[in-house]
């Protein structure tokens, strides 16, 4: 007896989340990826788990409520187990080079490499936030976190790269 | 407000959500701070500079078949022992610290009786015969092999008391007693299986307590066993080193004392004037049953 079509529908709805997931907000899990993780291989491997927990999340919590929020939640939560264990991190000889220059242009120009100094929750949290622009409610959702704890962390953050890019020169 | 209290809204006033009159401190302390002043110019830069990032762009197979395309080989930025969990990291180092202090105490001793077998082996392959060209480089002639048939027809040593060695002349009552405390010496010594019996003669002419002592040791051998019978030299002195039977021992260290010289003037009765020490100690090496291996020293006085 042929499947009924609403069967195949409901057996086909994660792959379909995954596609919508790619097609509406791949590009920013990309991007936020590829910020944490370094390497564009690396990123292609961390965007691949998220796109299957996604897939797997898919058929047990709903996500019609706020889908970007719940996608970004799961993307935040595997990014940042991914990071903890493959994360690259600078080495202490390329903290030196790092540091070794005087000039705040050439400082400037090394503005990734400060930013990667930091925790990879405050990569995601500056990221979303100022290049993004999304809400802090949005992201204390995707992070986990209270929001008053991420303005905190975001002072915090800003106040480091400005202490490593100018006082330190 | 002041600059700590600027710095902790320093994050809503970039967002310009500060209203109303907490705005307007925050704006007064700007106008009167340099370093916030300063600090806020730096954070716009930083703001501007990650607002204007390049965003990565999705590879298009990934975008196409973000599930089922080939991706690279994940490049692992840390070692894979320090991927593995941490519970488990450590669980592993503590039993591998645990196995290498057990391996360590477990193998100490053998690596010590290895060095102390290689210290013995060294020993004997210094102990080369006297009489042995090569090495002979003093005019030390070897014993008298007609002495050594004539004392090993009286192994009681009587013939050898008679050689005129101003101790042996003190009188016959010596060599009673000197029997008398022989057998009292077997019963009180212990020899075992693996010792060694070592024997200190002090004398102003070790070359001619050399004759004495070989004489001696031939009487207590027998006759076939030749090795080592005429002692080396060392430096400081000459040193025989030989395996006996066990029961020689008492008459061997009876005879060693005879023929130790007094004591030099003014030492007697002090331990730098005991011309004849010995003692006994334990040897790894492997002797033959009913055997001891016996080192005489004769050191110049």
């Amino acid at each position: 007896m042929p499947e009924s079509s609403s069967t195949n529908q409901a057996k086909n709805a994660p792959a379909r989340a995954v596609d919508e997931a790619v097609r509406l907000y791949g590009d920013m899990i990309f991007d936020l990826c590829e910020a944490v993780m370094w390497s564009p291989a690396n990123a292609q491997l961390a965007f691949r788990a998220i796109l299957k927990l996604i897939r797997t999340r898919y058929a047990s919590e709903a996500y019609r409520a706020h889908e970007r929020a719940w996608i970004l939640r799961i993307a935040c939560e595997e990014l940042l187990a991914f990071a903890t264990r493959h994360g690259r991190k600078l080495s202490p000889a390329e903290q030196i080079e790092l540091d070794s220059s005087n000039d705040i242009s050439k400082r400037l120009a090394r503005f990734d490499a400060f930013f990667r100094r930091l925790q990879p929750m405050d990569q995601i949290l500056l990221l979303l936030k100022d290049k993004y622009g999304l809400p802090y409610p949005e992201i204390a959702s995707a992070l986990g976190q209270p929001e008053g704890s991420l303005k905190v962390r975001r002072q915090q953050s800003l106040r480091g790269l400005e202490e490593w890019i100018w006082e330190q020169a | 407000m002041n600059c700590f209290d600027w710095q902790n809204r320093s994050s809503d006033y970039l967002d310009g959500t500060l209203i109303g009159a907490i705005k307007q401190e925050a704006d007064e302390h700007l106008d009167s701070c340099e370093a916030c002043t300063e600090r806020h110019k730096h954070y716009r830069m930083i703001l501007t500079t990650l607002s204007n990032r390049p965003r990565a762009g999705l590879p298009i197979p990934v975008r196409k078949a973000p599930l089922t395309v080939g991706l690279p080989r994940l490049e692992l930025t840390t070692s894979r022992w320090a991927a593995i969990p941490w519970y488990l990291r450590t669980s592993l180092e503590a039993a591998g610290i645990i196995l290498l202090t057990l391996a360590g105490i477990s193998l100490g001793p053998k690596a010590r009786s290895l060095y102390e077998k290689k210290m013995e082996r060294s020993l004997n392959d210094f102990s080369q015969p006297f009489s042995d060209p090569a090495r002979n480089d003093m005019a030390y002639p070897a014993a008298n092999n007609a002495n050594a048939t004539r004392l090993a027809a009286d192994p009681a040593g009587d013939e050898f008391a008679s050689e005129g060695d101003d101790d042996e002349d003190a009188g016959d009552d010596e060599d009673t007693g000197d029997a008398e405390e022989t057998a009292s010496v077997v019963e009180n010594i212990r020899v075992g299986k693996s010792d060694v019996w070592r024997f200190i003669l002090k004398t102003d002419s070790p070359a001619e307590m050399r004759k004495h002592v070989v004489e001696v040791l031939t009487a207590l051998r027998s006759p076939e066993d030749q090795q080592n019978a005429d002692g080396i030299r060392a430096p400081g002195g000459i040193q025989f080193d030989l395996i006996l039977p066990q029961t020689a021992i008492p008459k061997l260290k009876t005879q060693l004392n005879s023929l130790a010289p007094p004591a030099p003037e003014g030492l007697a009765d002090t331990p730098a004037g005991e011309t004849f020490t010995w003692y006994k100690v334990k040897s790894k090496r492997k002797i033959p049953e009913g055997m001891t291996r016996v080192v005489i020293w004769i050191s110049q006085m």
